[in-house]
């Protein structure tokens, strides 16, 4: 008999609301800013298997736009590789920071039903900033909680709300 | 007069080559010795949770690069000579960035060794570099972990009314899991 309960408790967490499997295209759409904040706007648009683009506006006019694609990792997507000729005869690959070249990545966190988006860069002085932004659906809405982490700065913490 | 200005010119560049190494390394050399002293350690909730013995061996590498080697010994109530005691060796050296104001990991030759250049930081190559400034040393690690989360460990370590002051933090993700605060004396010099 104790077998057929834990065979009903499996059903039950299987059929539970709050365990459903968060993707990226859960947050398709354009979003706008509900109210002032860090974030003016956010896009994401799925690109076919793996893969979608997304871009992010800041309230200071600082923008992201790329395509992430999904790694071997599960849960974990990459800016997209270049590709153009001068790319490959320079050997250049996505995201090398200490090169100069911006690192962004992303991966679906289960833990926090959020899609989680970063950004590194380091400076040609050294100093680093990285952002870290969860995106998660809020009942009609998108809250973001945006954390940037910078060189011999206390790390800033700043949320807020987007609408479709 | 003209045919001394090429002479002037190239004293004027080997005198900026000469100057660059000291000024991108924003007085690291204050920093060259061995140092003894204590850290404590502190849980994400800023609890104390440990004492150790620290010693740091900061030299320098490669003409103008530096070498940094420290080893803390995680005491048993306050005792060095009893089980449980615990010892850990770490050591990195650092080379001039090409891009000039900072340093990055010096490669290591390692003939077995996968060649971690090949992987790319989204797969979990670590990605080390270090900031001389006026006001510290900061060294830095950081790694994307396979779950996508990200691991930042900093150093940061600064001269205090001549004692060797440090700070490091390891942050997963954003959030402060570890803190360690110390404190040395030096007690040899900058060596050969």
């Amino acid at each position: 008999m104790r077998w057929l309960g834990a065979l009903w408790g499996l059903w039950v967490l299987l059929l539970a609301p709050g365990v459903a499997a968060l993707a990226p295209e859960d947050l398709a759409g354009r979003w706008t800013a509900a109210q002032e904040g860090a974030l003016s706007g956010f896009r994401l648009q799925p690109a076919g298997a793996g893969r979608f683009r997304v871009a992010v506006t800041f309230a200071d006019g600082e923008r992201w736009e790329l395509e992430c694609v999904a790694t071997g990792r599960p849960g974990v997507y990459a800016a997209s590789s270049p590709t153009g000729l001068l790319d490959w005869l320079f050997a250049r690959r996505r995201g090398e920071p200490l090169q100069g070249a911006p690192l962004f990545w992303a991966r679906v966190a289960e833990d926090e039903q959020a899609m989680v988006l970063y950004r590194l860069v380091i400076t040609a002085d050294g100093h680093f900033r990285l952002h870290r932004l969860a995106l998660r659906r809020d009942g009609e809405g998108l809250a973001y909680d945006l954390r940037i982490l910078a060189h011999d700065e206390p790390t800033r913490r700043l949320a807020g709300r987007l609408v479709r | 007069m003209s045919r001394r200005r090429p002479l002037l010119a190239v004293m004027a560049l080997l005198v900026l080559v000469a100057v660059r190494p000291a000024a991108a390394a924003g007085g690291l050399e204050r920093l060259f010795g061995v140092w003894v002293g204590y850290a404590t350690v502190y849980d994400a909730a800023g609890r104390e949770v440990e004492r150790r013995e620290l010693d740091v061996v900061i030299r320098r590498f490669a003409r103008r690069g530096f070498r940094i080697r420290w080893t803390s010994l995680r005491l048993v109530d306050g005792r060095r000579d009893v089980p449980g005691v615990v010892w850990r060796e770490s050591a990195v050296a650092f080379v001039p960035a090409k891009r000039g104001g900072y340093f990055v990991e010096a490669p290591r030759f390692d003939p077995f060794r996968k060649r971690p250049r090949d992987e790319e930081p989204v797969e979990g190559r670590p990605l080390r570099w270090a900031v001389a400034e006026d006001h510290g040393l900061f060294v830095y690690s950081f790694q994307i972990l396979e779950d996508g989360r990200f691991e930042l460990q900093h150093y940061r370590r600064w001269l205090e009314a001549g004692r060797l002051r440090l700070r490091y933090e390891r942050i997963v993700d954003g959030r402060v899991v570890k803190r360690i605060e110390g404190s040395a004396i030096r007690v040899a010099g900058p060596g050969p």
